[in-house]
């Protein structure tokens, strides 16, 4: 029975997909990894020529570990540490933690220049998704 | 009197900050500004020498608070300001000071301005140097962020050109074009460092001009990034001589530095929950004195450290750093401990929570070229009635508190 349990588990999170989402009135559909990495480490403020103002996170947790860690490249940690560095010096304002999908829907909805993330499987309707791509295939350089 | 007052004025900065702190969840929400702050206070101990303050017999003159404003106005236009205190040994003083204020308008990713007063790029942690939050270390290394130096190159008032350029495969190129000036007070490091070379009374520091430009580049090695920084300023002095009984009256003096130049090059692999960085600096002072029998004034030093942290739990991090600063005057002794400071460090830093961390940090230190004389007692120190020790320890502890 654990054994059963472990591979479900396994199984769950090999099958755990993140959606990226903005405004349904976005034009944006589509960024490439880099475009992701260089938003939400605070370097642009574009994403595939989207002016993005707002950055929703989950509250920290899994969902947040594992998204910047496979998407962005870096730990919980050093991601914190660079927007303290944003606050600090005043080039940005800590992105916007969220403690459901749910609320990131909700936040998403309200503002059309913001963008989040939520597992492929949570609702998400009256939002956008943004296809991920890699121009040049691979991981995130950074 | 100015300290009191000080002293007064950061208690209250505190204040509001511990009163702030809970309610900044609801007052994000509601009010049509972010406001964030921090406070810290630290500790410093040396076995021998007085470094950053009478470390010798234990200091607490070693604070920081700053609080900021700022506001998003659109998409590409974002204004905000901070106010900062510190007090470091005879430094700062917790006298309350503009960090930054300006606005910053973003035309592309690849081209923003910012005009104001904006914090000063050089290596890639002078403009966090004061946020203890953003490092593992307490003591950034001294060989490239000398505190002596601070005040003229932390922040100025000017504007600067900034964006990020894609290179089409070979990654990215982070640029900042700066220039400006600045007036600054007789209490600030560089002053104290005037008056430390000699009998001065420095009353005014008048930074004429400061420019540079600051490179980052992010290569395609994933984690690596390589970075250049050049500075240039003239900084003019004015003060009066000390006066000595039935032989010298006090008198008004001048100098004018009007060549400062620092260079720095710098590095860092980041690999996981280990972050390896190097930097080396140089600079080039020259300039010229009114003061009767001075000498042109020609002056270089470099450094160059190699910093290793790691993060061993989400709570936890350690680091350790070797640095090694270095005077360079005109047939200069490299073995005379008061031409050089080599520092080996080891820090332990803890987060209690995610706004408030405890760190402590120990240094082993050989030689003593960045001590103040007016912080170790004895005429001609150190090479008078006191000598200063070439083999010393210093440990630090700091505390820091954010919201």
């Amino acid at each position: 029975m654990l054994v059963l349990a472990c591979l479900a588990w396994l199984g769950s999170q090999a099958n755990a997909e993140t959606l990226i989402i903005v405004s349904a009135d976005a034009t944006v559909a589509k960024a490439s990894r880099d475009d992701l990495h260089d938003l939400y480490l605070g370097k642009r403020s574009t994403l595939g020529g989207y002016a993005v103002s707002e950055l929703v996170v989950r509250a920290d947790g899994d969902a947040h570990d594992a998204f910047v860690k496979n998407h962005l490249g870096v730990t919980a940690s050093q991601f914190k540490t660079c927007w303290k560095k944003m606050v600090f010096t005043g080039q940005g304002s800590y992105p916007v933690s969220c403690a459901t999908d749910a609320d990131v829907v909700e936040r998403i909805k309200k503002d059309k220049n913001a963008i989040g993330y939520i597992d492929a499987a949570s609702p998400h309707e009256g939002v956008k998704t943004v296809a991920i791509g890699e121009p040049d295939g691979g991981q995130p350089k950074r | 009197m100015a300290r009191a007052h000080g002293f007064s004025a950061l208690r209250g900065l505190v204040a509001a900050g511990c009163t702030l702190a809970p309610c900044v969840p609801i007052a994000a929400e509601t009010l049509p500004v972010d406001i964030h702050g921090f406070v810290s206070q630290g500790y410093l101990k040396s076995d021998e020498n007085n470094y950053l303050g009478q470390s010798q017999r234990g200091s607490f003159d070693f604070n920081e608070a700053g609080v900021n404003v700022s506001k998003n106005l659109s998409p590409q236009l974002r204004v905000g300001m901070q106010l900062f205190a510190r007090d470091l040994g005879t430094l700062g003083g917790d006298q309350i000071t503009l960090d930054w204020a300006y606005g910053d308008y973003r035309i592309s990713d690849s081209l923003g301005v910012r005009v104001g007063r904006i914090r000063e790029p050089g290596g890639f942690y002078n403009e966090t140097r004061d946020i203890d939050l953003a490092r593992t270390s307490i003591l950034l290394p001294q060989s490239v962020y000398p505190e002596n130096y601070r005040d003229v190159l932390s922040s100025y008032n000017g504007g600067c050109v900034y964006g990020d350029v894609r290179l089409a495969g070979l990654g990215s190129l982070d640029y900042q074009l700066f220039g400006g000036g600045e007036k600054i007070g007789s209490n600030s490091s560089v002053a104290q460092a005037v008056t430390d070379a000699g009998a001065l009374s420095v009353s005014s520091v008048d930074v004429k001009y400061v420019m540079g430009a600051g490179l980052v580049w992010t290569t395609p090695l994933r984690g690596l990034r390589l970075g250049a920084t050049v500075t240039k300023l003239a900084i003019d002095y004015s003060g009066q001589t000390t006066a000595i009984p039935f032989f010298a009256p006090s008198q008004p003096f001048h100098i004018t530095l009007d060549q400062l130049e620092q260079f720095i090059v710098s590095a860092e692999y980041t690999v996981g929950d280990l972050i390896v960085s190097a930097e080396g600096e140089r600079i080039h002072v020259r300039g010229t004195t009114d003061i009767p029998g001075q000498p042109e004034i020609r002056f270089d030093s470099g450094g160059w450290y190699l910093n290793a942290d790691y993060r061993l739990t989400h709570k936890l991090g350690i680091g350790c750093y070797y640095s090694e600063y270095y005077s360079v005057a005109p047939n200069g002794d490299s073995h005379d401990p008061s031409m050089y400071q080599r520092d080996l460090a080891l820090t332990c830093a803890y987060d209690i929570t995610d706004n408030w961390l405890v760190k402590v940090e120990g240094h082993w230190i050989r030689g003593y070229a960045a001590l103040l004389q007016q912080e170790n007692l004895g005429p001609g120190f150190p090479f008078g009635s006191k000598q200063a020790e070439t083999d010393w320890v210093l440990f630090a502890a700091k505390t820091t508190v954010s919201f």
